[in-house]
């Protein structure tokens, strides 16, 4: 038991309990200062997990727990995107803070917890391990999501995951009973071995498919889809964002592991099911968008379209393709960070999230249109950000691996998705304001809009590092 | 060996910090007003020509380093692009040919900049002019030093850009600011026979990098045919930028910007960029001879045809215009018949070299008399009798206009002098035409100088001219004397290090008939115009004169073809536009696109025990898929 | 008597599974829906211990007790939420919370 291994997640967890302690000796008006806290503190682990003693010399890489557990570089990469995006939603939940009511403290602590289970899915070696990770995440955004409970909109959505996400882990779990049932075993590496040895016999198969249906509900693939929409409308726009950046990645990174791991030998069937659900996920969300008029719900559906995108990088299934999707997931954090924030800080002044409030938004608030703007054209993939060159490599990974029918369908999505982000654009820079009252934006969230605007363009412009800390993580992956 | 990569990177800095930094300050020149009046109005320039100095400094020490036989080709500075087999670097090329260039650019626009403090003095938006300029440096010598195709073309963009600012620098004049957008559209013509052109080498050699094209070609040959329609697109953006024919006609018009930007953008630098290009690429023309016939003559028949133009130009700047239009001509023409295994571009790179100090001398002197003139007088037959008024800049003219047309032992001499035997050797119609052009060209520089400064004074302007600053001659005196010797400094040994070849001289009938060419030029021009014409005499040849005034009518079929084409075009355009594109297919798309949305919209009952059928419907559907 | 075998576990596992399911699709009180994504998780329970004692290893029985913590947790959750929607709509029929659609 090599409880070092853990000193991360455990430093997270930390955290949330100091800052869930502090909030009883700081006065009522204060406390949405502990975010910065927290925020603060979730950096310095950050920059912890750059000391020689986490990343190399063999004491905390490796495995360990009876191999339950894996730490290797993939999983610092997702570590690291977990913290980076943890902080800046700390930081955007203080500019939200007035919308929340009572108990700041412990929104701040759930959203740490939860980053606690993201940091322990990126290092799930074991059946086990990942039900109690992924749980770990799910049990937060219960919560979460429901946090204003004097908003109808948003105990729906809680009501929604709640039942949904509770279906989701009662396949997950019927799944991995099949599993262990036919191998005898929790362990990936044990399953991989018995499928080398075994054909995967039908109650196998059965089993391996309610577990991707459980991590499916998680990435928010086509057909697990149907909560994306409702539940990102309803939910607080901090947690709304970090159900797209973190939940999402969090699915992803159990996935891979799932798909890279323990069902390798089967890697001919599911690389034509990753592929075929990819295609439709595509082709769903950025369909089901174009008709759309609330802003929120409509990142919901681009939110299906990108799961989309990313599994068409799970499909090329080599090294490349891993690492494209690893690459995606850092510019998709800032690029969504980046439009969640323009949202919350309008969620004071505008009635609602419909589009036809954005209007001249341009001459009410140029900062907030810019930043919009640019995160809108990261998501649809205009060069030069991030999300440009993101999309950039998944394209490159299946043209290489010869996937020409999924090519097209990406491609169409592509087309498809300019007309609705265009949309947004246009209503914000060419249509005439109802109101023209400049709208406020308060310096932190201001601070943030210019952090994940830079960092939108700059991992753009200067790709190179970050794709080649990418590409090191997925070459560890795929061996 | 020195590591000279860090050292390009602070000459491209510095007049970009240059740019950014009178952008950021003087904007509003508030921050001056405390430093006293004259730096208020001055700081900007003491800002570009500071950085610029400094880079010069690096550039001359690169310089050096490339003399003592470093040699830096593609050393990796940043991976810009890297996907599967594209990968595009930042990597600077220096060698002999960039190092040259390089130190023309740099000492040219010192020169420049340092006049452009008395020229512009009057004017109010000096800072604004200073930043365009040092941003105009920082693109061209990203030009010289890209290390790639990609690169090249993006800094040839970015020169695109400034020379558009700069000509529109006056924009509240209507004619100022349409030549500016003629330049860039004519340019743009160019630039995407470029484009293609590179993309087309892409396709060919999966190679961007300019040592990696090579490598390949030379590993792998292509197509003969293939390779030469590459090149010749390729020759198209230097057609657009070194202004060649046809699209030659956006370099008068640029007449308009301010004299200092005429003699570092349109003489010295930014049109020699296509010439330069092609010397770069030269492992791409050279093997292909048919690219080479196309590049000689289009270069043969824009020296000739312009040539024969500025004989009966009148406006000052537009001789000289027309002028390095033909020099153009001849640089080009030296490219398309050079000899690989010999001097390969040396001619045409010497030429470029000298010319780049003659032709900015002689629009700095016709800026000197401008500011005499008050900015208000250009024409040539206004003037007269400026030589007892301003006699330093009438000879540092003289000087410039000796050098330009080949007086023996100025620099002008000696360039000339490589491409005419360069002509006689390989093409005898070409060479009858270069000399021809010579003779011509003799003939128009001396008409503008006799009319200009001999004879009596013809203008109330030009009764009160009187000899301009230092600041103003200072420059014109430097470059004086670069033109004088600029033949000396050993520029063909430089590039081509094989003496023998390098201290070759032209047969001496081609020096011979040079020589008489000049005469013949000068002398006609001494019989016409030096004893006091008021008119020109070349008016009693109604029909000539009035095809020659008119530029052979070159700008007025354009406008026909473009009103009648665009017409057609533009009206075939909008039926496809109507009722194909419009009609069928984007209507027709978006309402199919935008009705399955509709339709797969309706999934989302917002009932979660929908959303749970959803669920397991697809997970089962998967799962008959999966074990059936 | 019959001797009880995998299977029969295995089957009444399945129908716990699928009487859960039916009644998350079908019944409208969000108490029973979570009732019935309880079951689901109880077949589950019941197959590991089932497994655990057939394959002759504890895992199965360990991940039992994870189950067990776990759906404790989420009802706890579940039920509290459940109960503020009732306090905002005096209702917890889930045909009646439909706002957000399309």
């Amino acid at each position: 038991m090599n409880f070092s291994l853990l000193k991360l997640e455990m430093a997270t967890c930390g955290l949330a309990m100091l800052v869930l302690m502090l909030e009883v000796f700081v006065q009522r008006r204060d406390r949405r200062f502990l975010g910065y806290v927290g925020a603060a503190g979730l950096l310095a682990i950050l920059a912890w997990s750059y000391c020689p003693s986490v990343t190399a010399g063999g004491f905390t890489v490796g495995s360990g727990f009876g191999g339950m557990w894996v730490n290797d570089l993939m999983a610092l990469y997702f570590k690291r995107l977990f913290l980076v995006g943890t902080a800046l939603v700390l930081v955007m939940s203080v500019g939200f803070a007035r919308q929340l009511e009572g108990g700041v403290g412990e929104f701040f602590a759930l959203l740490m917890f939860a980053c606690t289970g993201m940091m322990l899915t990126a290092s799930v070696n074991d059946f086990l391990m990942l039900f109690v990770a992924l749980e770990t995440v799910t049990m937060s955004f219960y919560i979460l999501v429901a946090w204003l409970r004097r908003q109808q909109q948003s105990l729906e959505a809680g009501v929604k995951y709640l039942i949904l996400g509770a279906l989701a882990s009662a396949f997950l779990v019927y799944g991995i009973t099949f599993i262990y049932g036919t191998t005898g075993t929790t362990g990936f590496a044990g399953v991989a071995a018995f499928l080398k040895a075994n054909a995967a016999s039908a109650p196998l198969k059965i089993g391996l498919l309610l577990v991707l249906a459980g991590l499916g509900f998680k990435i928010a693939t086509v057909p697990f889809q149907a909560w994306v929409p409702d539940v990102y409308q309803g939910a607080p726009t901090p947690v709304t964002a970090f159900l797209a950046v973190g939940s999402k990645a969090a699915g992803f990174v159990l996935l891979l592991r799932v798909l890279f791991d323990a069902l390798l030998p089967l890697k001919p069937t599911w690389v034509l099911l990753i592929g075929a659900l990819a295609g439709l996920s595509v082709l769903y969300g950025n369909l089901a968008a174009m008709p759309q008029r609330n802003v929120k719900r409509l990142l919901g559906y681009s939110s299906i379209s990108h799961a989309g995108f990313l599994l068409l990088g799970v499909a090329a299934a080599d090294s490349f393709g891993v690492s494209a999707v690893l690459f995606y997931l850092f510019a998709y954090l800032f690029t969504n960070l980046c439009a969640f924030t323009v949202i919350s800080c309008l969620a004071g002044t505008l009635a609602d999230d419909e589009r036809e409030n954005y209007a001249g938004l341009a001459q009410r608030s140029p900062l907030l249109a810019a930043a919009m703007t640019v995160a809108l054209a990261s998501l649809a993939g205009v060069p030069p950000m991030a999300g440009f060159f993101a999309k950039f490599l998944i394209f490159a990974a299946i043209i290489g691996q010869a996937k020409w029918c999924l090519v097209i369908i990406g491609a169409i999505g592509v087309v498809v998705s300019l007309y609705y982000y265009l949309g947004v654009v246009k209503a914000m820079y060419w249509q005439e304001p109802r109101e023209t009252a400049a709208i406020p934006v308060s310096w932190p969230m201001k601070a943030l809009l210019w952090v994940t605007m830079l960092a939108v363009v700059g991992i753009g412009v200067f790709q190179g590092a970050l794709a080649q800390r990418a590409l090191e993580a997925a070459k560890e992956l795929i061996k | 060996m020195e590591d000279v990569s860090g050292l390009l990177w602070r000459v491209l800095a510095g007049p970009l910090s240059a740019a950014v930094v009178i952008w950021l300050l003087c904007h509003k020149s508030k921050f001056y007003t405390d430093f006293g009046p004259i730096m208020e109005r001055q700081a900007a320039a003491f800002i570009a020509i500071g950085f610029l100095a400094g880079s010069s400094l690096f550039g001359y020490w690169a310089f050096g380093a490339v003399r003592d036989g470093a040699q830096m080709e593609n050393r990796v500075l940043y991976e810009f692009l890297s996907a599967g087999d594209l990968m595009v670097e930042i990597n600077w090329s220096l060698d002999r040919l960039s190092g040259l260039m390089m130190m023309v650019v740099c000492g040219v626009s010192l020169c420049i900049m340092v006049y452009s403090i008395g020229y512009m003095h009057d004017d109010p938006g000096i800072s604004r002019f200073f930043a365009k300029l040092s941003f105009f440096v920082f693109s061209m010598l990203g030009i010289v030093l890209a290390g790639n195709f990609l690169m090249m073309f993006i800094f040839w963009e970015l020169v695109g850009v400034s020379s558009y600012l700069l000509i529109g620098y006056w924009y509240e004049r209507p004619s100022a600011a349409d030549a500016g957008k003629k330049a860039f559209i004519v340019n743009r013509l160019g630039d995407f026979g470029f484009l293609i052109g590179i993309l087309m080498l892409w396709g060919i050699t999966g190679e961007v990098d300019f040592v990696r094209v090579k490598n390949q070609l030379a590993a792998h040959p292509v197509d003969a045919n293939l390779l030469a329609v590459a090149t010749v697109l390729i020759f198209c953006g230097a057609v657009g930028k070194s202004a060649q024919f046809p699209l030659h006609v956006w370099l008068p018009d640029a007449m308009e910007g301010p004299t200092p930007v005429s003699a570092l953008i349109h003489a010295a630098t930014m049109v020699a960029a296509g010439v330069y290009m092609l010397c770069r690429v030269s492992f791409l023309v050279f093997g292909s001879p048919v690219a080479m016939e196309i590049i000689a003559w289009t270069g043969g028949i824009t020296a000739l045809m312009a040539a024969l133009i500025a004989t009966q130009q009148n406006d000052i700047k537009r001789i000289l215009a027309y002028s390095t239009l033909s020099q153009l001509g001849y640089m080009v023409m030296a490219v398309g018949l050079s000899n690989p295994a010999g001097s390969g571009y040396m001619p045409a790179m010497f030429h470029l070299s000298t010319h780049a100090f003659f032709k900015a001398l002689l629009f700095l002197s016709a800026g000197s008399v401008i500011i005499a003139l008050h900015h208000s007088e250009q024409d040539i037959w206004k003037m007269g009798g400026l030589l007892k008024k301003m006699p330093i800049t009438a000879g540092c003219f003289a000087v410039g206009a000796l050098a330009l047309c080949g007086f023996p032992f100025m620099s002008g001499f000696y360039s000339k002098e490589a491409i005419l035997g360069l002509a006689y050797d390989h093409n005898p119609r070409l060479y009858l035409l270069a000399t021809v052009t010579a003779g011509l060209t003799a003939f128009y520089m001396f008409r503008c100088f006799f009319v200009a400064f001999f004879g009596n004074t013809r203008g109330e302007h030009a009764e009160k001219a009187k000899e301009s600053s230092w600041v103003v001659l200072g420059p014109l005196v430097v470059l004086a004397v670069a033109s004088i010797c600029g033949g000396w400094f050993g520029i063909p040994e430089w590039l081509v290090e094989n003496k023998a070849i390098s201290a070759e001289h032209a047969p001496r009938a081609v020096m011979i008939a040079a020589l008489a060419a000049f005469t013949i030029g000068v002398g006609a021009a001494a019989f016409l115009y030096a004893r006091g014409a008021t008119t020109d005499a070349l008016n009693k040849l109604p029909v000539l004169s009035w095809v020659l005034r008119n530029k052979f009518f070159i700008e007025e079929i354009y406008m026909v073809l473009v009103k009648a084409g665009q017409g057609t075009l533009a009206w075939l355009c909008g039926f496809v536009d109507r009722w194909i594109i419009a009609g069928l297919a984007v209507r027709g798309l978006a309402a199919t696109t935008r009705g399955t949305g509709q339709v797969l919209r309706l999934f989302q009952t917002g009932n979660v025990q929908t959303y749970a059928l959803w669920f397991a419907a697809g997970a089962t559907i998967i799962l008959y898929c999966l074990v059936r | 008597m019959i001797p009880v075998t995998l299977e029969h576990y295995l089957i009444v596992s399945g129908l716990l599974f699928s009487l859960g399911l039916a009644g998350v699709m079908t019944r409208r009180n969000a108490l029973v829906v979570f009732m019935s994504l309880e079951l689901m998780l109880n077949a589950s329970n019941l197959a590991l211990v089932a497994f655990s004692r057939f394959n002759g290893n504890l895992h199965g029985q360990v991940f039992v007790f994870f189950i067990i913590t776990v759906a404790a947790a989420e009802v706890a959750v579940g039920l509290a939420i459940i109960v503020a929607l009732f306090r905002r709509r005096q209702t917890v029929q889930v045909d009646e919370i439909t706002s957000m659609r399309l």
